[in-house]
Order: C-alpha cells, then structure tokens, then sequence
C-alpha cells in the first residue's frame, strides 16, 4: 500500500478498528495498541482492495483476530482482572446504553457493535466474527434482551419507591 | 429500553485524537522501514516459531464431546533475548442436541450444516485456520513457508481428564517427537532446539520450510 493511500485508510477507517478494538478489549490502552497492530498490518498489505468496502471489511477483521489475540495472551489472562470499561461516556442517555454493552459478555458485544454501529448485515458480522449466522442472530437476541433488562432495571432504579406493608 | 440511535452517538466519542492518529501513521511508517532491514537471522526464527505454531488437533475417539486445551506456550530465544511469545487458542468440538459446535476461545460456532453440505466445516482466521471433518475432528492450523509446506504439530489429547501429548511431525518424516514444549533457537540460528516437557533437547535443522534431525 503506497504511503498517500495508507494515510487515507487511517484517517477514514482508524476510528473504526479502535472502536472495534474497545468493544472487544475494553481496556483504551490496549485497543490503541491493538490499533496500530492493524494499521502496522495495512500498512504491510500487498494485496489492493477492491472498494472502499472491501478494506473496511479487512479492517474490522483483522482488527476482531488481534483483539483476540490480545484477549487470549497469557499474559493478559495472568494479569489483568475482568473490570467494567472505564473509557469515556458521554452523560445521559447515550452513556448509560454504551456502559450497559460494555457490560455485556464479549461474544454479546461485537456482534452488537458490528450491526447497530458499523450497519453489517448478519451475514457480513457472521464473516468478520468467523461464525455462523444463526449463531451472531441468537447472540444479538440475546445481546437485546440482556440489555433490555439492565436498561429497564436502571430506569426503575431512579424512581424506585419501597412497597410498605399495610397491616 | 436498548435504543439503537442512543447507542450509535455514544460511540461516536469512542475515537482516537487526531494527533494520536498522526502519532500512528508516522508510528506505523517508521516500524515498517525497521522491519525491512532487520537481520535475515531474526526472520528465520520468527518462521521457525511460526512453524512450531502448525497444530493440528484431533480426538483419538469419537466421544460425544471432544475437546483439548491447547495452552501449549512456544517461545523463541534469540540473541537478542526472547522474541515473542504466543499461546494456542483453547479449541474443542462439541454434539449437542444432534448439533456439532466449534468452540473457538469465546466463539461458538454451529458447524453441523457446513459438514452436511460440504463433509467439513472450515474456519478461516486471519493468521490459522480450523478444519472440522465428518468425524468431528478439529484441526487448527497454521501456515508456514511460501510454498504452503509445514511441519505441524498434532495434538492428540485423548479424553478431558486425561494428559495431552503433543507430536511435531513433518510432512513426510513422520513423528519427530512427542512432547513440544519450548522451541529455542541455537547460535547459528539454522538450528532448533525442541525441549520437551522432561527437559530432553532433540535438535533439528529448520530449512525455512521444515525440521528434520540435526545430523
């Protein structure tokens, strides 16, 4: 890939494979890291994309393997704890729906990501994720209703009233 | 209530600085050139570890669920000190149901109708590939060498609460050893040293493409 075309790629679609690589790692640090890994990988790339489609789809690929990668290193798995995502969200509404995904089992979160974020069909996230269809449709059902309920939990939380009992 | 276009502008604010993003081109554009001019040497022993990455894993038996962990770790030494260290992704194929499953670290993928259209269900990632055949076999590859040869090493790990074994074989000398724990690279680089999990050394010449026993 020419140097100009690289550059391109990067400031069109380096948003994407970080967020990609949030979802996935929920850990900022480590989703840059994972970030440049992908750009390092373009970078390297001696194969030309077909359309601006073609290299989103190798991007979001590429950028699921190694946040993969990541999750499943050794060391990652010795040292660091399963925490609630500590990145940024706005207030209000949107923050509550990004946190309540970030909550979500990682099998859950990507495939959320991939639909309602970056517009995939469930064919094309079944492709990036390496899964079957009727699985990443199962994972999305189920993805909804957890947040679903999380959501509606926290809503009633805000105005909960304690039933007395009347005697 | 789960609202999509909520959810959508809050990851709108998931983005990187712009002067992070230029970081990383120039980032990227610098390590690139590094890598270009690094040492034959090093290239070898990365495709050595690479090679000592081709696993194949399969079940001696047809049980009903067949599974491995596969947490075999390689490393290579080099002269410059340890030069990467890399772990097999956990794999196991599972009957459920009548259904067959691949479960892939956290992904678990129904492969029953791929093997019913087509005898086998592969999974291709971006750096291996998993192969499930008719019989429910699973084996995890990685590719080695421009050609496409590969040693690889097979696991077969019997049932769960048994002890794994694992053989590198090539691909036509047969079993070379069962046992691969550690992969080290000796001075000259041209040779590789595989130490099993009792701390016996075999050493074997890597031609780029495949071991066979040092001489």
């Amino acid at each position: 890939m020419t140097g100009e075309a690289f550059e391109q790629a990067v400031r069109d679609y380096g948003n994407t494979v970080y967020r990609v690589a949030c979802h996935a790692v929920k850990d900022r640090s480590e989703a840059e890291d994972v970030t440049q890994t992908v750009l390092l990988r373009l970078y390297q790339n001696a194969t030309p994309f077909e359309s601006g489609e073609h290299l989103k789809h190798w991007l979001l690929r590429v950028a699921v393997n190694e946040s993969r990668k990541v999750l499943r290193s050794a060391w990652r798995k010795r040292t660091v704890p399963l925490e609630d995502w500590d990145g940024p969200a706005p207030e209000g509404e949107e923050g509550g729906v990004l946190e309540a995904v970030m909550a979500l089992e990682a099998k859950y979160r990507l495939p959320i990501y991939l639909y309602y974020y970056e517009g995939c069909s469930i064919k094309e996230a079944a492709q990036i994720l390496g899964a079957n269809p009727s699985t990443i449709q199962t994972r999305l059902q189920r993805g909804r209703e957890k947040l679903k309920y999380t959501l509606t939990e926290e809503e009633e939380g805000e105005c909960h009233v304690r039933p007395q009992i009347v005697p | 209530m789960f609202d999509p276009r909520s959810y959508r502008e809050a990851c709108d604010t998931l983005a990187l600085d712009t002067e992070k993003i230029e970081e990383m081109i120039l980032m990227t554009e610098n390590s690139s050139k590094k890598t270009q001019s690094r040492p034959a040497r090093v290239a070898l022993v990365a495709a050595a570890m690479a090679a000592a990455l081709c696993v194949s894993a399969a079940a001696a038996e047809l049980p009903a669920v067949k599974e491995f962990f596969a947490t075999v770790f390689v490393t290579v030494k080099t002269d410059e000190g340890m030069l990467s260290g890399m772990n097999i992704p956990t794999m196991a194929v599972e009957e459920r149901e009548g259904r067959t499953f691949l479960l892939l670290d956290e992904e678990e993928i129904d492969v029953t109708d791929a093997i019913a259209d087509g005898g086998e269900y592969l999974y291709e990632g971006e750096d291996f590939t998993v192969r499930v055949d008719a019989d429910g076999e699973a084996t995890l590859t990685v590719p080695c060498g421009e050609d496409g040869k590969a040693i690889s090493i097979t696991t077969r790990p019997g049932m769960k609460d048994e002890k794994a074994t694992y053989n590198v074989v090539t691909d036509s000398d047969g079993t070379l050893k069962t046992g691969v724990y550690e992969v080290t690279s000796s001075e000259n680089s041209e040779a590789v040293s595989i130490v099993d999990e009792e701390g016996q050394v075999f050493d074997y010449q890597w031609d780029g493409v495949q071991l066979t026993p040092a001489e």
